[in-house]
Parts: C-alpha cells; structure tokens; sequence
C-alpha cells in the first residue's frame, strides 16, 4: 500500500549553493545584481512549488551481483545492485514540486531567460531538498537504511520509470507523467528506490555514478 | 428512464472504488487492472453487482486506463469489461430498471503540450479510439473521471461528443485549495465544461468527503448541470506499516449527507470506498430533499486557472496584440517572432488587463497557423483568458479547439453568414461572443436600429441553444471628428441595449478619437461617460495612463475597489510629470571607460540601457552606438564568462539589456544598416522537452546581429531538414539535454547531411561532450553559448 506526503513549500526551499553550482557559478560568488535577481527568483519559486511525494515498500526477493528483483520485476543493474547490498527490502519512492514550477520557466525562458535560467536551478535544488525532507521523514524509524538511488544514474536505466509509474500510481497520486523520451513532466520530479536493511551511501551525490566526467554542472568534489 | 432523466428527477448514486477490492482479490502492484476484465471478469462483475445492491445507480467499467497508448487489444478488453458491467446491471436491476452503465475513461498519463510532449488533437484521437469502442458496446453514459489537467479534460469531452452522442459527465481531482493540478478552480472548470455541454460535472479523488465538503459549494455555484461528487475514503495515513484511509462508513456517509445539502445530486465514493460506504450514504441522503442547481446565466470566459465574469467589475480587454497600424508588430510576425508578441501579452497582464484580445491577421501569413502557436505560446506564459480575434472562421475554429479554457470570441455580427459561420462554433466549444451591431445594410445611425441588430443576433444565437448570457453586445463606437453625434448614439445604445435586451455590452473605445490630436483625452473621457452608462467590457489600451487612470478611480468611486486598494497601488506608484528616474542610479564603474551605455549593459540594466542609447543615436551616429558602444560591452560580458569571472544570469542580464538597447537603436539605422549576419536554425531535438539551453543560445546569437529561427523543442528531424533546405540555411544548432535522446540529434545530423551538405551543425547540451559530438558526426561541439556565438563567427552565412 501506498503512503503519501505533502510538504510544505519551506521542506523545498532550495539549498542556494547547489543552485549556483547548477548555474555554472563553480564556487564563485555572484555579484550583487545576480544575487537580487537570484533572491527574487527564490521567493516566485517557493509561491509556486507544492511538494508531494508517495512511497511503498517492496521486499527485495532476490539480489546478485548484476540483478535485483523488486515487487514489478527483475532490474538489470549492476550499479543498483551494489547499492542494495545487503538489503531486505526497499522503498520505491517518487517525488514533485509540481507544474506549477514548469510553468514558472517555461514563461520566464521565454520572455526573461536570465530568469528562465535561475528559476531552473533553483527549481532543481528544491525537488532535491524535498526528497531530502521526505527520506527523513520516511526512514525516521528505520536504523539502517541507503540513500535514494534513481533510475538514470549510473546503469540502472531510465526505462523502469514505467516500473515506478505504475507501481506508484503516479499520475493519480502526484499529477506525474512520463514523455516517450520516459522523461518525467513535472520536470522538477524524481524517483528512487531506498534499501532497507543496509546502511549503503555510495551515492550520496548522483555525480560520482555519472559517466559525464567532463560535466559542467559536476560536482567538483567529485 | 434514461440516464439524463434520471439524474434531473432524484438523487443518483454512483459506485465506490475499484483498485482496492481488486488488491484485495490479488492484483499485484504494477498489474493492469483492466485486463482482469477478461482474465478475472468474475471478480469485476461481482464487485459491480455489489455496488448495484448497495444501491448504486450508476456502475463505471473497469477502464480506468483502457487505451491505446497501454493496450494493443482495446477492442476486447473494453467490449468484455462493458459486459461484465451490462450483465452485472442486468441482474440486479432488470433490463429496464435504473442502474446504468457509465464507460469509465482516466487520464492518459501524459502531459499535453506545452508543458509535456503530447499533441493536443493526439490526446482527442486516443480518447476517441477508446470512446468509439465503448460506444459502439452499448455503454449508457460516458464519465470522464480523475482529471488533473484542464487541457486533457477539453480533449476528452471533445473526442466523446465527436465520436457518441451519450450523456457526458467530467469529474476533477480538486487539491485542499480548490486547484487542480495544473491551476484551474471550480469557476474555471465549470465555465470550460458547461461551454463544451457536459451534462453533468463534479469533483473525485485525492480527499476525502471532509475536504471536499468546502469545495462544493464553489462548483454548485458556478454550475448550471448537476454537480457530481465521489470522494475518497478519506486521508490515507500510515497505521503500523499499513496504509488505510481514515474515513469509515459511518462518518463516510454522514459527511455525504453535507455534501447532499450543499447542492451536490450525484454521488459515490472512490479510492478506498466500498459497498458499504454507497449502501449507508444512500440511506443517509436518499430521504433528503433534491434540489437541482439553478440556470445561472453568468457571462464568462476561462483560461486554465481561472474564470473572468463579466458584468460586475468593469472588464479591460489588452488591445495590444493586433498588428494593426504597427510597424514592428507586423515585422515580427512575418519573422514568426513570437518573442515580442509574448512580451506584449505579460505586459499588458502586468498593466492590469483582465483579457487578451489576439489578432495577428496579415495577408502575407499563415494566419490559422500562427493563430493556434500564439494561442498555445501564450497559454505558456499568461494565465489570462484570451478574446480570439479573427475574421477566418477557420482561425477561429481552429483557435477555439486548441484553445485551455472558454475563450472570448471576436465576433460575429448580425448578418447570416456571419452568424451561420460562428454560433455552430460557439455551441461546440464553448465561448462567449461579441456581437456586433452591424447589419446586411450596414451600421444603423441610430441606438434602436442598433439595439434591433443585437436583438436579431440573440434571437438566431437561441436557435442553436446559445444562451443571450454568452452575447456580449458591442454597439460600436464611431469616429466623433466625422460625426459628433456618434458617441451619443453609442452611449444611447449601451443604455437600451442593456436595459431591454438583459445581455451585457463592449466596446472598442479608442475608435472614438480616430483623427483627433491627443486621442487620449477624448478616449478616456468617452470611457468614463460609457461606464457611467453601464459599459462592462472595454477593448482598449492598458499602457494608456489616461485610460487607466479612469478604470482606477471609477472603481474607487462606485464602490468596485474594496478599501481604495486597487486605486492606491495603481496612483501611488505615479510620478506626475517626470521620467528622470532611470537616469539616476547609474554611478561610475571603473571598468566601463565611464560610457553609461556600457555600464548599463554590463550590469544588465534594461531599461537604463534603451534611454541611454536612445539618447545616444539623437546625436551619434546610430552605427557607431552599436560598434563602439553595444557590441564591446557586450564582448566584455562575453569574454569574461569564458574566462569564469561572469557567470550565467549575468551573461543573460547583459544579453537583455543589449536587446534593449539594439530596440532603441535599430529604429535608427537604415535599411542596409541593419543587415543580418545570417540564419540560424536552433532547435531542441525530438524527444526532449527541455529548453533552456536552446533559448540561451539564441538570445546571444540574436545579440550578435544573427536572425535565428527557432524552432522549438521536440522537433522531429524532418522538420529540422525541411526548414534548413526551404530557407538555405548554413548553420544549425541542435540542443539536446538526456541522454536517451542524443540518436535523435544523430538522426536529424544524417538528414542533413543527406539534403544540404554545406550546412554546419554545432551541438550542445548537458549530456553532450567532445566524444559524443564527434560520434554522431556533428561539425563543432560547443561547450556554452558562447561557444557557439565565436563558432558562428568563423562561418560565413550569408
């Protein structure tokens, strides 16, 4: 069965260094009529999010080096297995601002694209926080648990976001769709399996798993 | 008795939930539960015969998400779960007893263009594959339920009243603010479902009955069709690992009978309701008294966040989107530059303009094809409702179809043609029309002759069921310099046509000052005589200060601005008399070389920007403004985001206020002055949705004299080739953010190089890198915008 939490917009305030890092800024500091722009942008982003997230729990019925079988099937991914090491079972997890936030740039990379491009970043940090938020929330009682590990990062391909679809119910539940590229719309959303069981972090930033080496948006601790 | 009777005589009941019975047989998480109609049609039939015997009226097939995208075998699995339903009622009912068959049709799980990648008319032509079918098997109603969308909603009842001619009923998924998930609230919906003739419309999913008991009363008094009202049981919450929702039967059902007396005539439950929830609400509600909602007449138009009325407050309707005696307008629309035509749109919302009127008739364009991407692009940034204006009554079409909401239709008028070409329109879609005083002999010169027009025009409008409450009367207003009685007939009009006919009234105001000096004097002062006369909707300009300044203190004086608020934030932010403001915050800067122009673009100060260059080019040589001045502040910002001291949203700031200030310098220059470097296509490839990136590049590339067409995102490549061949283009910049869709930009580089091996193509995009780029054979990888501004300027493109 299915569980759901709504945040409020303070559980997606955007983590403001991650959001520059997004906008290219690599550890500088903005100046001062960025920052405005920057602050202004934060606060029509905070009106517009409204963060929901649903999860579930599936045992992990069988795990190898290279294959994990949750409740919708087997999952080919050597990345996901490694991260499930040692767990019992997982929570599939899926989360949103909502299309508001879409609309928010959608307008502004039209018609102010400074703005379009800030709205982005920052839209992107918030979804972060969320998720953040709602895996405290979720595994409060829980002792050993890993970090949410998402479709797209490193092999565990992007194509079980039907899984997480239909298993989640997401278009009732969160408003999501999925594009035929299985891209998600609200963009500003994400899903993940968190292991139970395990206390596995080997992903605690989604850039160490990404083969782009060179990306511009990667984190530099990595 | 038929369905439609049924729900206008007494209280009817729907089913409960379906999801949670069926878990409770065994449905695995992930399974699709539409295809036990064929492998377990026991269970569905029982579950339908349950709620038929718990009292229901109204059972909905188990075809929740029975279409094409999910099924290949549609045909079977709707013709079997119609049967176990027909069956089901058959049993229980009799075949001639009141419990009916309603054909079940959920959202797609796809968003609709713009936001996500489905076509509108695709969305209509898979709900209609699915309606068909259901038609064809003798389903006795069609519901469309649980719709999060108001766009996806239009496209579902449009495919069900073009493909059967059963009853239609639409239930939403309303949050605890009364929104749905894309923003429109009850007054919105209904002013979009009544206009497309659902017959009965409501709210389902998502809260329980305590949270939509508020609800309600919102959509029951904006509703003129029964309200329909199938709530959940409740919250679900966690109770020991367990998920339960936290409503029970008793309080289920007591809360039902609330939601009964606030208006609501047709209900059932759903997630997490079961017979039980239907049997004790049937026995709570059926012995209170039933009371359909009453005929409202209100005159209204929609977009998908709200609705307008009109009639009350006095209704500004933006003029400003209409090419008509504007250079640059014009000019913009022959470059399909939508830009400023989108700018135009925000400005006038941000001036306090309630519609937009739309008009971008040019005999040189495509007007039905620019019609429908205006309406849609400005959808994209404005929630205002929009007034379609066109004299192409395939536009119109057209526009209305694609259009979110209950469009503002601009006009017909009282000949036949006209009328036989819009009201068929009107009735499909929904709308409210203006309706013009103009006649087979033309316009009457006196206020009853006018009045007769609008009387004729009400009469025909009632032929094809077109309530008068969506005739907006625009009586006409006459240039007063050709004839000085004509504001007097005008104003005479309004009164008459008003008080006699019961309808509501517009006008285009400014006509009335055509050829006269200072219109504006003129203009503002009929205005005010006109709304004193009881005028409720003015097509005018809402940068106008005079204008505005006469809809804010009318207002304030007749009691329609609650508190002076309006009136004070308008008046308060007015300086009488002076313009000096922009020139004051600009304070020496030591790497500008002391040129305010410079320093404006730098720190990215629009409109500082534009006054300085305009001021400039009154003594300067306009080229040398942009060689000397623009196009090295420029290349500074440039530079210094190469080399990581400027950083994105500067680069962008500059980049606009740059624009700015080219605007105030191009008018300037000369014809050959203003030669472009070249085109460019830029699009992002099929698959991806995401645009940013795209729009970067061509905000810089336009500022460095290049005239981009943009092409959009989700472009297939065929469309990518058959731009760049038809307008012989050099270069084209391809934009791709996932890495799923990097074979799409693979597929569009083969197709040019097929069709037009001269053509550079340069990519970019989060995902891509060197090694990519050189994979799929792309000429340049460019790392940022930048980038690709320096790789164009080694081309020659012209």
């Amino acid at each position: 069965m299915m569980n759901i939490i709504k945040g409020r917009p303070e559980n997606a305030s955007p983590d403001l260094k991650e959001a520059l890092r997004y906008m290219g800024y690599k550890g500088h500091t903005p100046d001062p009529d960025s920052m405005k722009l920057i602050e202004e942008c934060k606060s029509e982003l905070l009106k517009a999010v409204s963060p929901v997230c649903c999860y579930m729990y599936t045992e992990i019925r069988a795990i190898s080096e290279d294959e994990t079988e949750l409740v919708f099937g087997k999952v080919k991914s050597r990345d996901l297995a490694r991260h499930l090491k040692g767990c019992t079972g997982a929570y599939l997890f899926a989360a949103t601002i909502g299309i508001s936030v879409d609309r928010l740039i959608s307008k502004y990379s039209r018609i102010k694209p400074a703005k379009g491009v800030i709205t982005d970043a920052l839209g992107s940090s918030s979804i972060e926080s969320f998720c953040d938020f709602a895996e405290l929330e979720i595994t409060k009682d829980i002792t050993q648990h890993c970090s949410r590990f998402s479709a797209g990062y490193g092999d565990f391909s992007l194509s079980h976001q039907t899984d997480f679809m239909r298993c989640l119910d997401m278009n009732r539940t969160l408003g999501i769709t999925l594009s035929d590229s299985l891209l998600m719309t609200p963009t500003k959303s994400v899903t993940a399996v968190i292991g139970i069981g395990a206390s596995n972090r080997t992903c605690a930033s989604k850039c160490i798993s990404c083969p782009n080496t060179k990306c511009i948006y990667r984190d530099s601790g990595h | 008795m038929n369905i439609l009777d049924k729900i206008h005589s007494s209280i009817t009941y729907f089913d409960g939930g379906m999801g949670t019975l069926l878990q409770a047989e065994g449905l695995k998480p992930g399974e699709l539960p539409e295809l036990w109609n064929i492998s377990r049609p026991e269970v569905i039939y029982n579950i339908h015969k349950e709620y038929l015997k718990a009292g229901a009226n109204i059972i909905t097939t188990n075809t929740f998400g029975a279409n094409r995208l999910k099924f290949d075998n549609l045909e079977e699995i709707i013709s079997a779960a119609i049967d176990n339903a027909r069956k089901a009622v058959n049993e229980v009912c009799g075949e001639n007893g009141e419990g009916y068959v309603a054909f079940d049709v959920g959202p797609l799980g796809k968003m609709l263009k713009p936001l996500g990648d489905l076509e509108f008319e695709d969305a209509v032509s898979i709900f209609a594959d699915s309606i068909r079918i259901a038609d064809r098997c003798g389903a006795d109603l069609i519901i469309i339920e649980t719709m999060n969308d108001s766009y996806e909603a239009k496209a579902a009842v449009l495919a069900a009243k073009e493909n059967s001619s059963l009853p239609v009923f639409a239930t939403c998924v309303y949050d605890e603010h009364a929104k749905l998930m894309t923003g429109a609230d009850p007054a919105a919906m209904a002013a979009l479902l009544e206009g497309l003739g659902v017959d009965a419309i409501g709210m389902n999913c998502s809260l329980g009955p305590r949270q939509m008991v508020g609800i309600v009363p919102k959509l029951v008094e904006r509703s003129s069709v029964p309200v329909i009202v199938n709530p959940n049981a409740g919250l679900p919450k966690s109770v020991g690992g367990e998920t339960v929702y936290d409503v029970d039967a008793d309080e289920f059902s007591d809360i039902m009978t609330e939601i009964v007396k606030a208006g609501a005539t047709i209900v059932g439950g759903c997630c997490g309701t079961t017979p039980e929830f239907i049997r004790k609400t049937v026995d709570k509600t059926k012995p209170l008294p039933f009371t359909l909602p009453q005929k409202k007449h209100l005159t209204v138009v929609s977009s998908y966040t709200h609705a307008v009325d009109i009639g009350n407050i006095p209704v500004l309707i933006g003029e400003r989107i209409n090419p008509t005696g504007k250079k640059k307008f014009k000019q913009a629309l022959r470059d399909n530059d939508l830009e400023y035509i989108l700018n135009e749109g925000v400005a006038q919302q941000d001036a306090g303009a309630d519609i937009l009127d739309v008009n971008v008739g040019l005999p040189e364009i495509d007007e039905c094809a620019m019609m429908v991407r205006v309406v849609s692009e400005l959808q994209a940034v404005s929630d205002l409702p929009l007034q379609l204006d066109t004299v192409d009554p395939v536009a119109m079409e057209k526009a209305m179809r694609v259009y979110n909401g209950k469009p503002l239709v601009n006009s017909v008028n009282g000949k036949p043609e006209s009328m036989k070409a819009i009201f068929p329109l009107v009735k499909k879609y929904g709308g409210a029309v203006i309706a013009l005083t103009i006649g087979t002999d033309g316009i009457p010169t006196t206020a009853e002759g006018r009045c007769e027009i609008a009387e004729n025009i009400i009469k025909e409008a009632e032929k094809y069921g077109i309530d008068r409450c969506d005739i907006i009367v625009d009586p006409l207003a006459m240039t007063v310099s050709s004839d000085t009685n004509s504001a007097n007939v005008t104003l005479e009009s309004i009164r008459i046509i008003e008080e006699r006919l019961g309808v509501h009234t517009s006008l285009g105001v400014s006509n009335i000052s055509f050829g006269l000096p200072n219109r504006d004097f003129i203009t503002s002062t009929f205005y005010a005589i006109a709304l004193q006369t009881g005028l409720d909707c003015a097509i005018m300009n809402p940068f106008s200060f005079e204008m505005m300044k006469v809809y804010r203190s009318f207002r304030a004086l007749r009691n329609m601005d609650e508190s002076c608020a309006g009136y004070i934030e308008f008046a308060s932010n007015v300086t009488v008399g002076s313009t000096q403001a922009v020139q004051s915050t600009a304070k020496n800067d030591a790497d500008d070389g002391g040129d305010p122009l410079k320093r404006a673009i730098i720190k990215g100060l629009c409109e500082q920007a534009k006054a300085t260059a305009a001021e400039l080019v009154r003594t300067s040589d306009p080229l040398e403004v942009i060689n000397e001045r623009i196009i090295p502040a420029l290349d500074k910002v440039g530079k210094g985001f190469e080399e990581n001291t400027v950083f994105l949203p500067q680069l962008l700031m500059s980049a606009d206020a740059a624009k700015a200030a080219f605007e105030a310098v191009r008018e300037a220059l000369s014809k050959t002055e203003q030669q472009s470097k070249g085109k460019v296509i830029l699009a992002t490839v099929k698959g991806d949705i995401h645009d940013i990136g795209k729009n970067i590049v061509k905000v810089l590339l336009a500022n460095y004299g290049y005239d981009v067409i943009d092409l959009g995102k989700d472009v297939p490549p065929e469309v990518i080739r058959d731009c760049a061949v038809s307008q012989d283009i050099r270069l084209v910049g391809l934009s791709a953010l996932m890495t799923t869709t990097v074979p799409a930009m693979e597929e569009t580089i083969k197709l040019l190089r097929e069709s037009c091996p001269n053509t550079k193509v340069v990519v970019g995009g989060a995902v891509l890198t060197q090694e990519y780029a050189d994979m799929i054979g792309a000429d340049k990888y460019a790392k940022d915008a930048m980038e690709t501004v320096r790789y164009a300027e080694t081309l020659e493109l012209l």
